[in-house]
């Protein structure tokens, strides 16, 4: 849908619910003031007309009894004469014509005297204005007087003498027409409105405008007769919607006239009531159509207007968007859409001025387009030569990683030959140990009884021989018993049993049993051991052999007359133990070294102080399967010699040959970590060289 | 496709058709109501014609079957059942109570007597005492409300000759008569047969007596009560209308007797609806009073020969209930 149909359907729409709106308000507004102004209209007609009657009436009355006075006067007179009487109703008939009959009636309500003489003689006395009229002043209202053939209204009035006694009843008969006259008055009631009035039983007394012949002769039954009827208001009431008559919509007011009895009317019908609401309507109506139309002209020019110059410019936009920017635009207004198709030319105009910049920088750029691809050209050229190389660089690398690969394989399966051969040595190491120690325990045991001369004896010489073959039986039985040490440690099956143990204790047996050894070097062994040391668990024969394996070192390399202190004292979690002496020290190359297996710092002193290398080894493994640590310190200078730690952790450990299964008795973890790292920089230097290369390429 | 849509809503409209026949309400059975008439058919029962001919009783649940009179004891025949409502007059009815009769007025058509004394106009008798030496033919009851008027004037009734004779207006043309007794309806007759007249209208002297008085029996007043009230309202609302139309309603008349006249029709009801419509009371309204007031003409005269109590002789329980509903 286009945007001119939109703004015109929705202008409309906008317009034709204000208009609805407005046209509304103002009819309910309209209706009621004009149902307000109808309603007073009416009322006020209702009021002027009861008015009216209720003055006629009431003068008619003054009039009776005006004429009912002159007549007492007459008739006390010495000179009256019934002909006296009778002319002057007559002449008083011929000065009040309102009245068609003054007549007076005795107490038995015979008519005396009348000016019809024909109703002279005539008895009244069922007549309600005889029995009302002889005690005062009676208006008798609207019957059907059967001598005058119409309906009537009679005044009647007593006629008293001196004594105040009534003699006679004076009264005056009119017809109605001129009530009726009152009533047709229809001023201020338009074409329809009319007044007339209803008597207690419903029947028409004033004539009908719309029917004839109906007065006493239309009984009406309308809504708003039966309610004035039963609620006989003496102020004026208003009632709409109902048919009245000659079942006519109708609006009406009412009253009742109590002196009359009957119901006063003023009705008038809807449609005429509301006929100036239909005109209101109507003139809202055309006027509503007029701005509609009005509007609609507008709504389709100014937006047609609007929409060719916004189409010009959509032209012009095509035109420009087609690449035709020489087109100008046609500005015709000042308007908004004037300023819209200004700013839009002073665009037009920016566009093509850039458009030609453009133009020129596009042939500027395409010349270093082209002397840039020349460039990339040749560069593109030597990249490609790059590759080349890099190409050969990885195949270079893939050659290596190869090899690497192959080189992993033979280790791999090297590895495996020495894990067996380590399995065949251990188990050869094993053999071996038992099977020694059970001859050397014969050696050892025939010596023993030779030097003891049981076998007979022995000379000095012998027993020196003897000597050196028991001190080297002990060696070698040391050595079995420590290769056996070793190799418990190193299968996994070097048995633990923890106990309870007074460390002080420990170290004074430790001492003595190492002490022989000591005086043959005059070595003093001394301990400085601190008080109330708490009592551990631990297995203190390993722990002994530990501490025995320490001072027999100390001993071994101390030189003689020096000494050797063994130190325990407690720290934060455990006990510290030291064994110091001033042998000859230690490097500091060999300080970690020392407790690998079968390592010795100068093997030609080693062999001269005699061991194989793996006291200290095991001695590691036992601590360490405590859960302590042991290590040496030593300036390496001779003379300032050693100090051997072991630490033991307060708080005992359990599972020591589980412990100790971990423990890396030989340091291969060492050798592993060792290999790995060497493979690792190996690697990193490898990737550090391909990626040098991959860079470059 | 078409031709089953159209059958389809020929079919509907055939189902709607029976279907509002079914809906419809069925008329129920009207009940069967015998009126008596006090006279042959006349524009006098123009009230009734009205209501019969335009379904008043009918929308009552009534069917009423008017009968002309034929010279028949009408209050007997009201008791002995062959007539549900009758219409007397009210010395008719007074004697008939006299007798012990159970019947009672509930309705009256003419509220002022419609019975009058006819004269030539140049006889120039327009007032009782000018009956004096005159001779006044009268027939049926037409002598009871002559003798009360001469009676309430003070006039010696010796000096009235009044004799019985049947009804005709020629013996007043030639002379026979000087005055003639008839209903006031039968005035266009006598303009005809006399030329101009005058009457003498014995309310005018304090005689009156309700005429075509609506009766019935006590046992239906008591024990059908709803269908009483029925009939007396589909009555008045007739009379209320032939009042008000009263030209058109004169001329029902002939539905039931074709042969009568038009012009005649229409001057009954329209000297007949001042007496109908007195303007005093509603339409059939009834007084103790004029009961009681004809009791004593007729005892007077000694027609009757014991007072009839009044409040036996009507009822306006019917009226009232009517009247005070609208």
């Amino acid at each position: 849908m286009k945007i001119g149909i939109k703004l015109v359907i929705v202008s409309e729409i906008l317009v034709l619910l204000t208009i609805s709106s407005i046209g509304y308000v103002a009819l309910q507004i309209g209706n009621q003031s004009i149902r307000e102004r109808i309603e007073a209209q009416l009322g006020s007609v209702t009021t002027l007309k009861a008015d009216h009657l209720d003055d006629f009436i009431k003068e008619k009355i003054e009039n009776i009894i005006s004429l009912r006075n002159q007549y007492t006067h007459l008739l006390l007179e010495s000179q009256y004469t019934t002909q006296n009487g009778r002319e002057f109703l007559r002449d008083r008939l011929i000065e009040n014509s309102y009245f068609t009959e003054f007549f007076i009636l005795n107490n038995n309500g015979t008519v005396q005297l009348s000016t019809d003489p024909m109703q002279e003689g005539k008895v009244k006395s069922n007549e309600e204005y005889f029995k009302q009229g002889q005690s005062d002043t009676f208006l008798q209202s609207f019957y059907y007087d059967l001598s005058l053939q119409q309906p009537a209204i009679t005044i009647a009035t007593p006629v008293k003498n001196e004594n105040n006694e009534t003699i006679q009843v004076f009264a005056g008969r009119m017809n109605i027409s001129e009530i009726s006259e009152i009533m047709s008055e229809r001023t201020g009631l338009g074409e329809t409105g009319e007044t007339y009035l209803i008597n207690n039983l419903n029947f028409v007394v004033t004539p009908l405008k719309t029917e004839e012949n109906t007065l006493f002769k239309k009984a009406v039954y309308t809504d708003i007769i039966k309610k004035g009827l039963t609620e006989k208001p003496t102020n004026t009431q208003i009632l709409s919607g109902y048919l009245n008559y000659a079942n006519t919509p109708s609006i009406g007011s009412y009253v009742y006239l109590s002196d009359l009895n009957v119901l006063l009317i003023t009705e008038m019908s809807d449609a005429e009531a509301s006929a100036p609401l239909q005109a209101l309507g109507n003139n809202i109506l055309v006027m509503s159509l007029l701005i509609f139309f009005v509007t609609l002209v507008f709504c389709i020019y100014i937006p047609q207007k609007i929409l060719k110059q916004i189409n010009n410019l959509t032209t012009i936009t095509e035109s420009i968007s087609g690449g035709n920017l020489g087109v100008a635009v046609d500005i015709t207004s000042t308007d908004e859409v004037g300023q819209l198709a200004s700013s839009f030319e002073k665009m037009r105009k920016s566009l093509q001025t850039t458009n030609e910049e453009l133009l020129r920088t596009q042939r500027n750029l395409e010349k270093k387009v082209e002397k840039r691809t020349a460039e990339l050209n040749e560069k593109m050229k030597k990249l490609q030569d790059s590759e080349i190389a890099t190409l050969n660089i990885n195949e270079d690398l893939q050659r290596t990683v190869d090899k690497l690969k192959e080189t992993q394989t033979t280790i791999e399966l090297q590895n495996i030959q020495l894990k067996k051969l380590d399995k065949i040595k251990s188990d050869f190491l094993n053999i071996t140990s038992h099977e020694l120690r059970t001859p050397m325990s014969a050696i050892k045991g025939y010596v023993q009884m030779i030097m003891k001369q049981k076998l007979g004896e022995t000379t000095e010489e012998q027993k020196q021989a003897l000597n050196v073959i028991i001190r080297n039986t002990n060696r070698l039985d040391s050595l079995i018993q420590d290769i056996l040490d070793i190799s418990r440690l190193e299968s996994g099956t070097m048995k633990f049993i923890a106990e309870p143990t007074n460390i002080q204790q420990m170290i004074k047996e430790a001492i003595e049993t190492t002490h022989s050894l000591a005086d043959t070097k005059k070595i003093q062994l001394s301990t400085n051991i601190e008080e109330n040391l708490p009592t551990i668990v631990i297995d203190k024969e390993r722990i002994k052999q530990v501490i025995m394996n320490l001072i027999n070192n100390a001993i071994k390399f101390s030189p003689n007359g020096s000494s050797i202190l063994v130190r325990v004292k407690k720290e934060t979690d455990n006990l510290l133990i030291e064994v110091q002496d001033h042998g000859r020290g230690i490097p500091k190359e060999h300080q970690t070294k020392i407790f690998n297996t079968f390592y010795q710092v100068d093997s030609g002193m080693d062999r001269k102080f005699g061991g194989a290398g793996l006291g200290l080894s095991i001695a590691r493994g036992i601590v360490l399967s405590h859960g302590g640590n042991i290590w040496v310190e030593s300036s390496g200078l001779p003379g300032e010699g050693s100090i051997f730690k072991f630490t033991l952790p307060l708080i005992p450990v359990h599972d020591l040959e589980g412990k100790f299964r971990d423990v890396d008795i030989f340091r291969l973890k060492d050798t592993k970590k060792i290999i790995e790292n060497d493979l690792r920089n190996k690697t990193v230097i490898w990737k550090e060289e391909t990626a040098d290369k991959g860079e470059k390429s | 496709m078409k031709k089953i849509m159209i059958g389809l809503i020929l079919l509907g409209c055939m189902l709607l058709l029976s279907f509002s026949g079914c809906v419809q309400e069925k008329p129920s059975k009207l009940q069967d109501v015998h009126v008596g008439l006090s006279w042959i058919h006349e524009a006098q029962f123009a009230g009734l014609y009205w209501a019969d001919q335009n379904d008043l009783y009918k929308n009552e649940g009534l069917n009423v079957t008017l009968t002309p009179y034929n010279y028949e004891d009408l209050a007997q025949k009201l008791v002995d059942g062959t007539y549900d409502f009758v219409l007397l007059q009210t010395d008719t009815l007074l004697l008939a109570r006299e007798q012990g009769l159970p019947v009672k007025a509930i309705f009256a058509d003419y509220r002022l007597m419609p019975t009058v004394y006819f004269s030539k106009k140049a006889q120039n008798i327009t007032k009782p005492e000018d009956l004096l030496n005159k001779t006044v033919g009268v027939a049926y009851s037409e002598r009871y409300p002559l003798v009360a008027m001469l009676k309430q004037e003070g006039i010696n009734l010796s000096s009235v000759n009044i004799v019985e004779r049947e009804y005709d207006y020629g013996w007043l043309a030639n002379g026979s008569y000087a005055v003639e007794a008839g209903w006031v309806t039968d005035g266009d007759t006598v303009q005809a047969i006399v030329g101009e007249y005058n009457v003498i209208r014995p309310y005018e002297y304090g005689v009156n007596w309700y005429a075509d008085l609506i009766c019935t029996t006590d046992d239906m007043i008591t024990n059908h009560s709803d269908l009483v009230e029925k009939f007396i309202r589909a009555t008045s609302t007739g009379w209320e209308n032939a009042i008000e139309h009263q030209d058109s309603a004169a001329l029902l008349t002939q539905k039931y007797d074709p042969t009568t006249q038009a012009d005649h029709l229409k001057f009954v009801l329209q000297v007949s609806s001042p007496l109908i419509h007195t303007g005093e009371d509603h339409i059939g309204w009834m007084k103790k009073s004029v009961f009681e007031d004809t009791t004593q003409i007729l005892l007077d005269q000694g027609i009757l020969t014991q007072t009839v109590n009044a409040n036996d002789v009507f009822t306006m329980k019917f009226l009232e209930k009517i009247y005070s509903t609208g």
